[in-house]
């Protein structure tokens, strides 16, 4: 019973593994898969930028408050007033965008950027490059 | 450059581990080689960690640590029987490097009251205490103060039990590091305890626990946890209790994604070479509201042995793969080295090596910990 459970879940794995021979990232770079595919596993942790820490004032806990926080937009609606807390993301240039500096700990003239998020597990290079191509597009809460 | 004295730092941690040779001492998350086979053996929660039980205590101070009493309060006032209580105090400093950028930190890590009172069919467990922060800003006290734990439990004789509230399930190896990758990304992480109802059940060389979670009742309560579901972990032991596979599977559904994982735990103990070999193997799949599935693995290879009565060296493998379509890959490979000159002291020293994308250019991380507990 146990060898054949055992064996079934590394035939699984194997298969999975073996079979990863796609490189190029068609996932959708939109708000939607965005935020519980990056935003929500890695940065609003319950430890971290959930709503019950919001860590340095950070609530990334909703997909709609995230958004808002993250490019001073309300989803679906216009642009706030005033400033958005961080300049986080500037729509349309990942260049230019805080959330990127932090995520790659690197500023946009190379130089090392303090403060680098995730803190405990640097985020996947994919995951990074999903979250510019998301920033490069507008930002939109799509 | 950082990268070959990092390496070389493993090999000789490895090596040291296979050079002092001498009679096997025990750890409390060496189930196999403690010569109990459980963790509650040792723990009053079925799921190891926690206040210590009586024998927890005992081993603490003849077969762990280089000597001292392990009893509450180091035997100055003993409970009465119905009522169990215990603290632990962690602080740590740390020193990590990355993009050529190195950030030193110090920082207050747990400072956990527990308390079980009851008999040994039911009991009430509480653990209560403030959370830590790496980083400033910090909260107002008052906001930092936090339950991770708090259940009601009913016991039969053999150990097989329910129990209700807020834990987390038994789910993975169950490491005290909360950033290894199999807690990290799969639901373990701090403060993650979610609410639910677990039965459990023990047999001579087997365990069976099921587990149904879900997110905070109500926000008083605390937990981030948002997803609602269930975890299945069944452990046999075989070859005369030295070793030990565990399947595991768990599903969690929450309004953005759901995730169905499968995995396998493993243990070995080495008698001969007083080596204790754990692992962990979990693949995810992950479903999205809007978007394409992906399937994630995480996975946690480590050894550790005593050297010494008190000392403890380790090192462990771990592997992050978030798309497995995508081959984007997170390593690290850590070596750890656990002083404990007292029954109720531990000095911990955590040496990480991360792959960042750049292997010419990984990040560093040296952790030393101290920890008390009464």
């Amino acid at each position: 019973m146990y060898v054949s459970t055992s064996y079934r879940i590394a035939l699984f794995v194997g298969v999975t593994v073996m079979s990863g021979c796609q490189t190029v990232d068609d996932r959708p770079a939109t708000w939607s898969y965005l935020y519980p595919a990056v935003i929500a596993p890695y940065c609003a942790t319950a430890g971290c930028h959930s709503a019950l820490t919001a860590a340095a004032g950070v609530n990334l806990g909703s997909r709609e408050g995230a958004y808002t926080l993250l490019t001073g937009r309300i989803c679906d609606g216009p642009r706030l007033p005033q400033e958005p807390p961080g300049n986080y993301v500037v729509p349309g240039s990942a260049e230019f965008s805080q959330l990127m500096y932090q995520l790659q700990g690197q500023a946009a003239d190379g130089r090392p950027f303090r403060n680098v998020m995730p803190p405990d597990v640097p985020l996947p290079d994919v995951e990074i490059e999903l979250v510019a191509r998301w920033i490069d597009a507008g930002a939109l809460c799509d | 450059m950082r990268l070959a004295a990092v390496v070389v730092a493993l090999a000789v941690g490895a090596i040291s581990m296979t050079l002092h040779a001498r009679s096997a001492s025990a750890y409390p998350q060496y189930q196999l080689a403690l010569g109990a086979d459980r963790c509650n053996a040792c723990h009053y929660s079925p799921a190891g960690g926690g206040l210590l039980n009586d024998y927890g205590r005992d081993e603490a101070g003849s077969t762990i640590a280089r000597g001292g009493d392990g009893r509450f309060l180091h035997g100055l006032w003993t409970p009465p029987e119905w009522l169990q209580l215990g603290v632990d105090l962690r602080g740590a400093s740390a020193v990590k490097y990355r993009n050529q950028d190195r950030e030193l930190l110090a920082f207050p890590m747990q400072a956990d009251v527990y308390a079980r009172a009851g008999g040994p069919r039911f009991s009430v467990t509480l653990t209560a205490g403030l959370r830590g922060g790496a980083r400033d800003p910090q909260p107002p006290l008052a906001e930092r103060v936090v339950s991770r734990e708090h259940y009601v439990m009913y016991q039969r004789d053999s150990g097989s039990y329910v129990r209700l509230g807020r834990f987390f399930p038994v789910f993975g190896v169950r490491s005290q590091d909360h950033t290894a990758y199999v807690r990290r990304f799969m639901g373990s992480n701090t403060l993650e305890e979610p609410y639910g109802a677990a039965l459990g059940w023990f047999g001579d060389s087997s365990e069976l626990h099921v587990s149904a979670f879900v997110p905070r009742p109500i926000d008083l309560l605390g937990s981030g946890v948002k997803a609602r579901g269930v975890a299945v972990y069944y452990e046999r032991r075989f070859m005369d209790d030295t070793v030990a596979l565990a399947p595991q599977a768990k599903v969690a559904v929450a309004p953005d994604d759901t995730r169905v994982s499968a995995g396998l735990v493993g243990k070995r103990w080495l008698p001969a070479a007083g080596l204790m070999l754990l692992g962990e193997l979990n693949v995810q799949r992950q479903s999205f509201a809007a978007g394409p599935t992906r399937y994630q693995l995480a996975s946690y290879l480590g050894a550790s042995r005593f050297v010494a009565q008190g000392v403890m060296v380790g090192a462990a493998l771990h592997r992050w793969q978030p798309d497995l379509r995508l081959r984007s890959v997170r390593d690290a490979a850590e070596v750890n080295v656990q002083y404990f000159p007292n029954a109720h002291l531990e000095l911990h020293l955590l040496t990480r090596i991360s792959d960042e994308g750049d292997l010419d250019s990984p990040g560093v991380l040296a952790l030393l910990q101290l920890h008390y507990f009464l």
